[in-house]
């Protein structure tokens, strides 16, 4: 199985290393999207079929807590799973969020490895091979 | 008792083993007198608000520093175009990793404050003057490249 994944931050360095980890991670990617904002996130989910968002909390134009609340209360997007990546540490915050719709959690500075085991946490398995 | 908590040890500590364990960066207390090389400096800011204080964050060092931060965050060389084209971004990101892992080591992690978002920009040698009045606590460092490097805070 291979993943058409999302990756959402202001900042193309973060972007990058996103990407990156992933690959590393050893999750078979199919496609990678990135966005810059919530708003440009939410256009690639309409136009792509897209099976897990990363995000990052604080974003201008749109945040990541306001772009799961679109997804929530979009039909066609409110089961795509949504891991927030974020520097913030606070659990009230982490809690608040989980409350809201987001699957998993990743804190910033992360590794690859974390990755591997959110994929396998909210998608159910990861594989090292194989094909769509 | 918001800003108090920032003591010197505490800042040292946190932006040390934050660029060690993101950006594989390393740093020492900078020698009296160090001073920035002939380099562009960048700056970056972050600001937080605790107890109806708001603080700034603020980290001052070169565009070498910065083009290496975005070298090691995307496993390239410094001489990558790459890393140069991304260094403004790479040192508003360290710069929010730094206020994530400080805020968590002085208020803990149920604590409730706001966190901004970071900006970076070129700072002129004037600027770079003028802000140092505005600074609560501004600490010096040197990378082991020899740069200097400036991490403190003012009370906004």
């Amino acid at each position: 199985m291979s993943y058409n994944v999302l990756i959402v931050d202001d900042s193309s360095v973060v972007r990058s290393v996103v990407r990156k980890s992933i690959e590393m991670s050893g999750i078979v990617v199919d496609k990678v999207f990135e966005a810059g904002n919530g708003k440009e996130a939410l256009t690639v989910l309409d136009a792509e079929w897209i099976d897990i968002v990363f995000a990052d909390l604080n974003m201008p134009e749109m945040n990541g807590v306001e772009l799961v609340e679109k997804m929530s209360q979009d039909s066609m997007l409110v089961s795509t799973p949504v891991v927030i990546i974020s520097s913030e540490k606070r659990q009230a915050k982490i809690d608040e969020l989980k409350k809201r719709g987001i699957r998993a959690y990743i804190k910033k500075p992360f590794r690859p490895e974390s990755f591997k085991d959110v994929v396998t946490e909210v998608l159910g398995h990861t594989s090292t091979g194989g094909s769509k | 008792m918001s800003a108090s908590v920032l003591s010197e040890s505490r800042l040292t500590r946190v932006l040390s083993e934050t660029l060690e364990e993101a950006a594989f960066i390393f740093i020492d207390q900078g020698d009296d007198g160090l001073e920035f090389t002939r380099d562009t400096l960048v700056r970056a800011g972050i600001s937080y608000t605790k107890d109806n204080q708001k603080i700034e964050l603020v980290i001052v060092s070169t565009e070498a520093v910065a083009t290496e931060l975005a070298a090691n965050f995307m496993g390239i060389e410094p001489d990558d175009p790459m890393a140069r084209q991304k260094s403004l971004d790479a040192f508003a990101e360290i710069l929010n990793i730094v206020c994530g892992a400080l805020l968590e080591d002085a208020y803990g992690d149920e604590a409730e404050y706001e966190m901004g978002v970071p900006h970076v920009g070129i700072l002129s040698r004037r600027d770079l003057i003028e802000e140092d009045k505005n600074m609560a606590v501004r600490l010096q460092f040197e990378t082991e490249e020899g740069e200097r490097l400036d991490f403190g805070f003012r009370l906004l």
